[in-house]
């Protein structure tokens, strides 16, 4: 009996006895065999190239697509659907994204936190559809023309709709012909009151516009039934706002939207359970944070129901846990809340719908070109890591570069506020200690590894979006560093040699590289951080250590590399810079020296420190591990979220994660 | 994670020490020397059947604990026989860092692991890798092919044909008057801008 044909048996088997738990994967394995998955290391990209750029012209505009401007990025960038996971385990415990924490807000806190009338271009006028019966039942108070059905469509016109009615009334959408060279646009002053009659004969010319300043989207369903491409995981909203020129093109030239376009979620259902339309949002914010760095929050609607019992939830989502507001009927009073947030959603500026302005974003691509740290702008040359987990720290890593063509690491991450020391001040330390050092050594070494270049607090806390809402989950600040020197993966050694010597340098107090003629000595490693420094890394793992490597402009001298080194003079090393070989596309051959440097020190602290209660974050020797803990929670879990939602119960808890 | 960490006692009172710092170093270790199966970045097939992979994959942190005790105790069954041909030679070098960590190797007790042990190891293994079991390095920077695709084929992403077509600062038209929802057409579904974009069917 082949192999399938037994688990397609065992399947059968199970499904007669009765043993729900046990999946069969897409791939046939049965769900038991994902503890045996393999860890996924990081691949093995030589990052350190980047130090000779016209030697490895070609590696480099092959791996780094983005900093070759020359190329259209349409050709050179082809996306799959859905990237392959970082962790194997991850693909299918994503599937239970569920959040630790979760915080009832109410249309109050919708009208003084998310979106205030100082949030918006103009103050929300909450009398502003009395007199629109195309749109309100003053009657009724309710919306008069929502649809009959639940569908897509039929909500994406609606909200299409409103969106064009809210901007007419609060006159953000106005005429403005000489933008356009129709000759016979006549300048009408008023356009709220106009007879809906006389606009008939010209229908189709009369044009307005947004004003300028005020930002301009739209919802479409192109997403329903095709996913948007980019994140790890296929997932169809079923109604995503993007920039109405987006939503143009996409309706218009049949395309696929990518994740980086999102900027918010509208569920729509008949009869779904609300528990399972809130899992939706949540598993579709995970993908939004995981392709978009410049996410601070998501937020999502959730609309329920039939006719006039439809009613709707609205979802806040970032690093620290989800808010959102009990299930309301879309009438009277709510009814005006839910259009302050359509409002609120198409023409607010970007900063208010939970997008980080510091970061520079292409609009077409929706991929971040430039990032700002404290005043200086960085340009990106690759997103090398990205976090899966939702609720964490949520690290995003770019290789940046900034005005002088240096490269450096940044990192980007949302960390507990009362996590101890920051990196930063870490860093920093390492290189006082240095400083300090009255050792005839240290003022030899001198340079330090890593290398601190900048580091900025955002000020922005996972708090202050929850204003007055009770028992908030432990608070996190948006914190960017950069740090150097860019290294290559741990993956990426080249002999067992190189291996070894890079655990050996981990370990050790100094060590040295070499580089054309110089030696370069520096402080790093274990020892030196523990016994000097005083501080515990408290967090290896393969994505914290690299592979420094210096490769040189050229190939090394025939003549030893001795001889070379001893008839150095100035002249000669510059010309020496100045000459450089193409490395050959198979790769170079000859050697270069490495070092091992440990990096990432989010996770140190001083010797001797007990962790801090509230940050046991779970943390493993990788990363992908920490996943497994966050994501943990079983649908039993929101189960008695439910229960706690139902029953009016402020409820947000840490779930005793295995071991917190 | 080093095993202290893991412990139920601990919880709460655990205190990260420089021994655990090794600790970890020698678990990065271990992983790459199970997972890998060759020098840039050659992955072990993920068929293989491996002990060591539920310490990447158990969510109890209990369990994990007394996995990695028992794998670690059980050296030469559970990680020397499992490790790449590629691997074997070190795997001496490997039990002797387990040994300073665990002296006797017992991993209940506490990690011992020094700087000094550490480094002892780790030079006698580089001069012999060094000097008996030398290879020629990776190349590096190995530029490899990526599919490109073909010259008619209009792809989905980046739009493509969308950067020329409309510059960024256009704005779209609305109606300039409030109709009924059942006349509404959002101009967005409709081409009324005009550009050169010839809308595929």
């Amino acid at each position: 009996m082949s192999n399938l044909a037994k688990i397609a048996d065992m399947q059968y088997h199970e499904s007669v006895v009765g043993t729900p738990r046990r999946k069969v994967l897409p791939n046939g394995v049965l769900d038991v065999q994902a503890r045996y998955n393999h860890p996924t290391f990081p691949p093995a990209t030589f990052l350190t190239a980047l130090i000779q750029q016209e030697r490895f012209k070609a590696y480099i505009s092959n791996e780094f697509p983005s900093l070759n401007q020359h190329l259209p990025v349409s050709t050179t960038n082809h996306e799959p659907l859905s990237k392959e996971t970082n962790a194997t385990i991850a693909n299918s415990l994503l599937n239970d994204v569920i959040p630790t924490t979760i915080q009832v807000g109410t249309s109050d806190w919708i009208r003084k936190e998310i979106f205030p009338d100082e949030f918006l271009p103009v103050p929300f006028n909450d009398r502003c559809l009395d007199n629109v019966p195309e749109c309100w039942d003053r009657s009724k108070q309710r919306f008069s023309n929502f649809p009959d059905t639940m569908g897509e469509h039929a909500v994406q016109d609606w909200l299409n709709h409103l969106v064009h009615v809210l901007g007419i009334q609060h006159g953000l959408i106005k005429e403005e012909p000489k933008e356009f060279s129709s000759a016979d646009d006549k300048d009408v002053g008023g356009h709220d009151d106009k007879d809906v009659g006389v606009d008939e004969v010209d229908s189709g010319m009369k044009k307005a516009f947004v004003i300028a300043g005020v930002e301009n989207r739209s919802f479409s369903m192109v997403s329903h039934n095709k996913a948007p491409s980019g994140a790890h995981r296929l997932r169809k909203p079923d109604i995503i706002l993007v920039n109405r020129k987006l939503c143009y093109f996409l309706t218009n030239g049949g395309r696929r939207p990518r994740w980086h376009h999102v900027e918010a979620i509208v569920e729509v259902s008949v009869s779904a359970p609300r528990a399972s339309m809130l899992q939706q949002i949540f598993e579709k914010a995970a993908l939004m944070f995981e392709t978009q760095p410049f996410r601070r929050f998501a937020i999502g609607l959730a609309l329920r129901g039939t006719g006039n019992n439809v009613e709707f939830c609205f979802v806040l989502v970032d690093r620290a846990g989800v808010c959102l507001t009990n299930w309301t009927p879309i009438s009277q009073y709510e009814a005006i809340s839910f259009a302050r947030i359509v409002f609120g959603l198409s023409y607010a500026s970007p900063k208010f719908l939970g997008i980080d302005t510091s970061m520079t974003v292409d609009f077409f691509s929706g991929n971040v070109t430039d990032i700002k740290v404290k005043d200086q702008e960085f340009k990106v040359v690759k997103h090398i890591y990205f976090s899966l987990i939702l609720f964490g720290r949520g690290t995003h890593v770019f290789v940046v570069q900034d005005k002088d063509r240096n490269f450096h690491v940044l990192k980007d991450a949302w960390l507990l506020a009362d996590h101890g020391i920051s990196e930063i001040n870490i860093l920093s330390s390492i290189s006082n200690t240095l400083k300090n050092d009255p050792s005839t050594d240290a003022q030899k070494y001198r340079s330090m590894h890593p290398r601190f270049v900048v580091g900025e607090e955002i000020g922005d806390s996972t708090n202050t979006r929850r204003g007055r809402l009770a028992n908030s989950p432990p608070e996190r600040l948006h914190r960017r560093v950069v740090t150097g020197p860019v290294g290559d993966p741990l993956t990426s050694f080249r002999s067992r040699e190189e291996f070894i010597k890079v655990l050996l340098d981990c370990v050790k107090c100094k060590s040295s590289i070499q580089y054309q003629s110089y030696l370069f000595n520096f402080f790093s490693g274990l020892e030196y951080l523990h016994k000097e420094c005083n501080i515990v890394h408290g967090d290896l793992s393969v994505n914290n250590i690299v592979i420094y490597r210096t490769p040189l402009p050229h190939p090394p001298s025939r003549k030893d590399g001795e001889e070379l080194s001893a008839r150095t003079t100035r002249t000669s090393s510059a010309m020496a810079r100045a000459i450089f070989t193409p490395a050959p596309t198979e790769g170079l051959k000859e050697s270069i020296p490495v070092t091992g440097i440990v990096i990432d020190y989010d996770y140190a602290r001083k010797v001797g420190t007990t962790m801090d209660k509230t940050s046991v974050r779970l943390r493993h020797s990788l990363d992908c591990s920490a996943l497994i803990f966050t994501s943990f929670f079983t649908l039993g879990h929101l189960a008695f979220h439910a229960a706690c939602l139902s029953s009016q119960k402020k409820s947000w808890q840490i779930y005793p994660q295995s071991g917190s | 994670m080093p095993l202290a960490s893991l412990r139920k006692k601990n919880r709460g009172k655990y205190i990260h020490s420089p021994a655990h710092d090794l600790e970890s170093l020698l678990y990065t270790a271990l992983g790459i020397v199970t997972f890998t199966t060759g020098p840039c970045g050659q992955i072990r097939a993920p068929t293989d059947h491996v002990p060591l992979a539920r310490w990447y994959n158990e969510i109890d942190r209990e369990q994990l604990r007394k996995d990695k005790i028992v794998d670690l105790a059980d050296y030469e069954e559970e990680i020397h026989d499992h490790l790449p041909d590629y691997w074997k030679p070190f795997s001496s070098y490997l039990h002797r860092l387990l040994e300073a960590t665990w002296p006797g190797l017992n991993p209940f007790s506490e990690s011992a692991a020094t700087h000094n042990a550490f480094k002892k190891v780790l030079e006698e293994a580089l001069t012999d890798f060094a000097t008996n079991h030398q290879e020629t390095p990776c190349n590096y920077a190995q530029v490899t092919v990526k599919r490109s695709r073909s010259p008619g084929n209009e792809g989905r992403y980046p739009y493509k044909r969308l950067r020329g077509d409309v510059s960024n600062t256009t704005r779209l038209a609305y109606p300039a008057v409030i109709k009924p929802l059942s006349e509404w057409t959002d101009p967005v579904d409709v081409d009324i801008v005009g550009s050169g974009e010839e809308v595929p069917a």
